[in-house]
């Protein structure tokens, strides 16, 4: 780059870059209210608008309700184990009777009619 | 030229920087000038934000071994090199002028040239680039202020010129 051209670089950037833009009015209260608000609390989470507390109790309150998520009985898980094995077992007669394997309609009835029966229980 | 700035109020750094209203209005044009050339008009306000809170969070690593100019000038300077190097991908920076080249106009069109060509550099040649040719430092000033070698501060300032100048011929400006 010669001296010429680098005396010109130098006059086209401080020709375009001196204007600075002016701050906006409320940008040191903005900061201000920042800063007394405490910079060491800033978690991660305020980025999502809420404060780690909101966070910590929501967290606790999804545990909770997974830990007493309602329990099947052994009944209940005893009637669904006979189920699903009648209904492949009833599939894989349907498969092998017709040859295909998406017989919607019949699978359709068959499993309406299980479901009336097992709420009838 | 922009000559860097003076110290400012040297004498009570300290009580400066437990002052925020205060220490804002001492630095706030030196901040917001830098953080326009590093990373021109669309983001300067949210460099200037970041700056001020890292300058605010680290102040008690400011023990006074420096004037507190320099050390409010080095937070600022590598802060907006790490904001410049998430914000901008080299070759991502493409130039399409906003307006028809009018006489009026050219000014505008000028300066979004260069401020596009700007943002293809890499964050610290651009920092060497603003530094030395708009604000004026001296090439062993900026290897000090950037903590690199001198050698390294001249041979990024010659490719960033390089860079710079080819950009800005693509954008048809011819120097």
């Amino acid at each position: 780059m010669t001296e010429e051209s680098n005396n010109k670089l130098s006059m086209l950037l401080q020709k375009n870059l001196s204007e600075v833009p002016q701050a906006s009015p409320w940008e040191k209260a903005r900061l201000q209210a920042l800063i007394e608000e405490g910079l060491e609390k800033r978690t991660s989470f305020k980025r999502y608008g809420f404060p780690w507390p909101t966070f910590a109790l929501a967290s606790v309150l999804a545990f909770a309700l997974w830990y007493l998520r309602p329990q099947r009985t052994e009944v209940q898980v005893a009637r669904s184990d006979i189920l699903e094995a009648y209904i492949s077992e009833t599939w894989s007669d349907l498969y092998e009777s017709n040859g295909r394997q998406n017989d919607a309609d019949e699978y359709v009835l068959f499993a309406e009619d299980m479901m009336a029966a097992a709420a009838s229980d | 030229m922009n000559k860097k700035p003076q110290a400012v109020e040297e004498g009570d750094s300290k009580a400066l920087l437990s002052d925020f209203p205060r220490f804002y209005d001492a630095y706030e044009k030196r901040i917001r000038a830098t953080a326009f050339r590093m990373v021109g008009r669309e983001h300067t306000d949210d460099l200037v934000q970041e700056i001020f809170l890292k300058i605010w969070k680290g102040r008690k690593k400011f023990h006074g071994n420096s004037a507190l100019s320099t050390w409010v000038y080095r937070v600022a300077i590598h802060a907006s090199i790490d904001f410049a190097r998430k914000t901008f991908k080299r070759n991502d920076v493409e130039f399409t002028p906003s307006m028809n080249p009018t006489p009026e106009r050219t000014d505008i069109m000028e300066r979004e040239i260069v401020e596009k060509a700007m943002a293809k550099l890499e964050a610290k040649e651009r920092a060497i680039v603003v530094l030395a040719l708009v604000e004026g430092w001296s090439l062993s000033e900026i290897a000090d202020l950037l903590e690199i070698p001198l050698g390294t501060a001249k041979s990024k300032f010659h490719y960033a010129k390089k860079n710079l100048q080819e950009s800005l011929e693509r954008m048809g400006v011819v120097l």
